[in-house]
């Protein structure tokens, strides 16, 4: 029966323009989104490998000063130029390495929180610095959003599928054949659900096939573990809407109806239930204003710089063996105390972040919980946590240049502390990011 | 083979069929006639089981509809007054669709044949429906029933709005249904098409069957008679 109902819709939906329209439009979508996304890993690696190129060659070039230096056994008169300095290596111009969140293999379907979050940043000896390389530099990306799969997917194709479902049963109505129908010896369910099936099977068909052919084009590996999950919570989400047309459909209410109720569905689905729940958990859970946030950090530096000379003193007094004492250069002086503020300064933002995250994850906790309610923001968080750019992981460079900033100082600092120059064989260990 | 016992339907206060006791035997054409608003169309639809009786039963080869609702529609074809069918396909795809919603699969070949056995002109039986007339599609239900070779026939004004000579085909199209073994269910407006088919003629009016007769034992001028009698009652 099922067969006999998949040939006979086939034979309808051929001679549909709407249909035609959607076999034209929705593989170029998808490809476009495609195109974006492979473009965005493109730059992303591109960065990345610049940098790495970058650090590599900085890090060669004093190592190939300092043998130099060791075997005609001169002396560098300036200390700032002085390669075995861990300030030179640690800290100064080009020194510091960068920590990155490498793409994912999903990473190309969906741009996530990338607009605005970064995925790699600076680490020097005093402190992490995010790098925003996208939409901040180009504002015209934030005008028009991302057009990633994600957006394609979570937003467009509902609207297909809503073209394609919405009248299965009213045109039949409309169209007379409703009567016959009704006297044939098959439920109207069952003919409904072989309409409403085969016209799945069809978009989720025209969806796969383009994903495949595209994904091939531009490169992107579908073919793994997430490509298969991929494939189930597309299967799933599209069901989804035609579950929605069909109960639509069984309500005996005209095409021009059935249109209103399931553009209305996805008004609700897509804008006003995010809504209601983004509403709702900050009102539970209210996070106080960036710009407090930003008027606390500097506060915090400000505190730190009176305290100045009572907090070094206060380091002195608990770090007796780690420092030389005595007649010793001006540049050390100098920067001995600046290490102890820059890692009071820290110290103290963590302390007050935490006043600050800690409500933002009561938040998001909550915003979570609620997410099932509204399946188009759970695939959309499920794509983004897939493709590595939703806001979590990128909020966990913070942790991961924090990490890396730990080592970086644990190599230096100590040697810096003692005055102890490095020799070039010490070069090979200073610390990377394990990427 | 069509069987009403103590059948009513009663919508909001309102009977629209009381207590109907209808027997149609195979190779007989019932009609009903009756004003409109009298019943026939809600007593079709209780023997397709579109409309729940609210008392008796209707029954189609001995099984309740509302029991066998899939075997009962297996065992008819119903007519209704303007057969519509999809009008992008063609005669011959229509009727395979329709004949595969009974199980039954029909090759093209067969299907144009079953058009011509219906009366359908064989150059048109591949044309889209749209272009066909509402005799033409009349006899694509007819085609229906012949494929599936049908027990009852469930007609609701089947030829109402045809011009005489369609009229006149599709009521030898039923004559021969009749003599193919089918039982004939026809509502009905027209009373000199129903004397010329019919072998039993009911008379309802508000929904309560008022007389029975067999077509045979008047002439056109008593049937008019009878009917208009009841009518003003």
């Amino acid at each position: 029966m099922m067969r006999h109902l998949f040939l006979f819709e086939w034979l309808h939906i051929r001679k549909s323009g709407a249909f035609w329209g959607i076999v034209g439009v929705l593989p170029l979508m998808i490809g476009f989104s495609l195109f974006l996304g492979s473009q965005r890993i493109a730059h992303q690696e591109e960065t990345m490998a610049q940098l790495r190129a970058s650090e590599r060659e900085f890090y060669e070039a004093k190592r190939q000063e300092l043998k130099a230096i060791e075997q005609d056994g001169s002396s560098v008169d300036m200390w700032w130029q002085n390669p075995a300095n861990p300030l030179v290596l640690g800290q100064f111009g080009q020194a510091g390495k960068h920590v990155f969140l490498e793409p994912k293999p999903l990473s190309a379907l969906a741009a996530g929180q990338l607009d605005i979050l970064p995925f790699y940043g600076r680490v020097t000896l005093t402190g992490t610095e995010p790098l925003r390389d996208n939409a901040l530099e180009n504002p015209f990306m934030q005008v028009s959003g991302s057009f990633d799969f994600a957006f394609v997917l979570v937003w467009l194709i509902p609207l297909f599928v809503i073209v394609m479902g919405y009248n299965v049963i009213s045109s039949e109505r409309e169209g007379g054949t409703f009567a016959l129908l009704t006297s044939q010896p098959v439920s109207m369910k069952r003919i409904l659900a072989g309409k409403l099936l085969f016209r799945y099977l069809l978009v989720l068909g025209i969806i796969l096939v383009s994903m495949t052919a595209w994904a091939l084009l531009f490169g992107i590996d579908l073919l793994n573990r997430d490509g298969g999950l991929l494939l189930i919570v597309v299967s799933a989400y599209i069901a989804f809407w035609f579950l929605l047309c069909a109960l639509v459909n069984m309500a005996k209410t005209g095409s021009a109806v059935n249109a209103v109720i399931l553009a209305g569905l996805w008004v609700f689905f897509l804008l006003l239930l995010p809504s209601i729940i983004t509403l709702t958990s900050s009102t539970v859970h209210p996070v106080p204003s960036r710009a407090l946030w930003i008027t606390e950090q500097r506060a915090i530096q400000q505190e730190v710089e009176s305290e100045g000379e009572e907090l070094f003193d206060l380091w002195i007094v608990d770090h007796p063996k780690e420092f030389v004492e005595g007649d010793t250069p001006q540049f050390y002086n100098i920067w001995l105390r600046r290490f102890v503020w820059a890692e009071t300064v820290q110290e103290r933002k963590q302390e007050a972040e935490r006043l600050f995250e800690e409500p933002r994850m009561r938040q998001t906790a909550l915003a979570a919980r609620l997410r099932p309610l509204s399946p188009p923001m759970t695939v959309q968080t499920w794509l983004e946590r897939k493709a590595g750019t939703d806001a979590d992981r990128l909020r966990s460079l913070d942790e991961e240049m924090h990490a890396f900033q730990q080592k970086w100082q644990d190599f230096f600092l100590p040697r810096f502390r003692m005055l102890e120059f490095f020799a070039s064989d010490e070069l090979k260990e200073i610390p990377s990011p394990g990427h | 083979m069509i069987e009403a016992i103590q059948l009513s339907k009663v919508f909001n206060g309102t009977t629209a069929v009381s207590n109907l006791d209808v027997n149609i035997r195979t190779g007989e054409i019932y009609c009903l006639l009756g004003a409109n608003g009298a019943g026939k169309t809600t007593t079709i639809n209780l023997f397709l089981n579109l409309v729940q009786p609210s008392n008796g039963s209707a029954r189609i080869s001995g099984m309740d509809v509302t029991k066998y609702p899939i075997e009962t529609k297996q065992k008819l074809t119903y007519i209704p007054e303007n057969l519509s069918l999809y009008p992008g396909l063609s005669g011959i795809e229509n009727l395979q669709f329709f004949c595969g919603l009974s199980g039954l699969k029909l090759t093209s070949d067969d299907a144009a044949l079953f058009l011509e056995q219906s009366g359908l002109q064989a150059s048109a039986v591949h044309d889209r429906v749209s272009t066909y007339s509402k005799g033409m599609r009349q006899k694509v239900g007819i085609a229906l029933a012949i494929a599936r070779k049908s027990d009852v026939l469930l007609l609701d004004e089947p030829t109402s709005g045809l011009d005489p000579a369609a009229s006149n085909d599709f009521a030898g199209l039923l004559t021969e249904m009749k003599e193919r073994g089918a039982a004939v269910l026809m509502a009905s407006h027209d009373l000199f098409r129903a004397k010329e088919t019919a072998t039993r003629i009911g008379i309802m009016n508000k929904g309560i069957l008022v007389e029975e007769l067999f077509a045979g034992d008047v002439t056109h001028s008593d049937l008019e008679k009878i009917y208009l009698n009841h009518m003003r009652d």
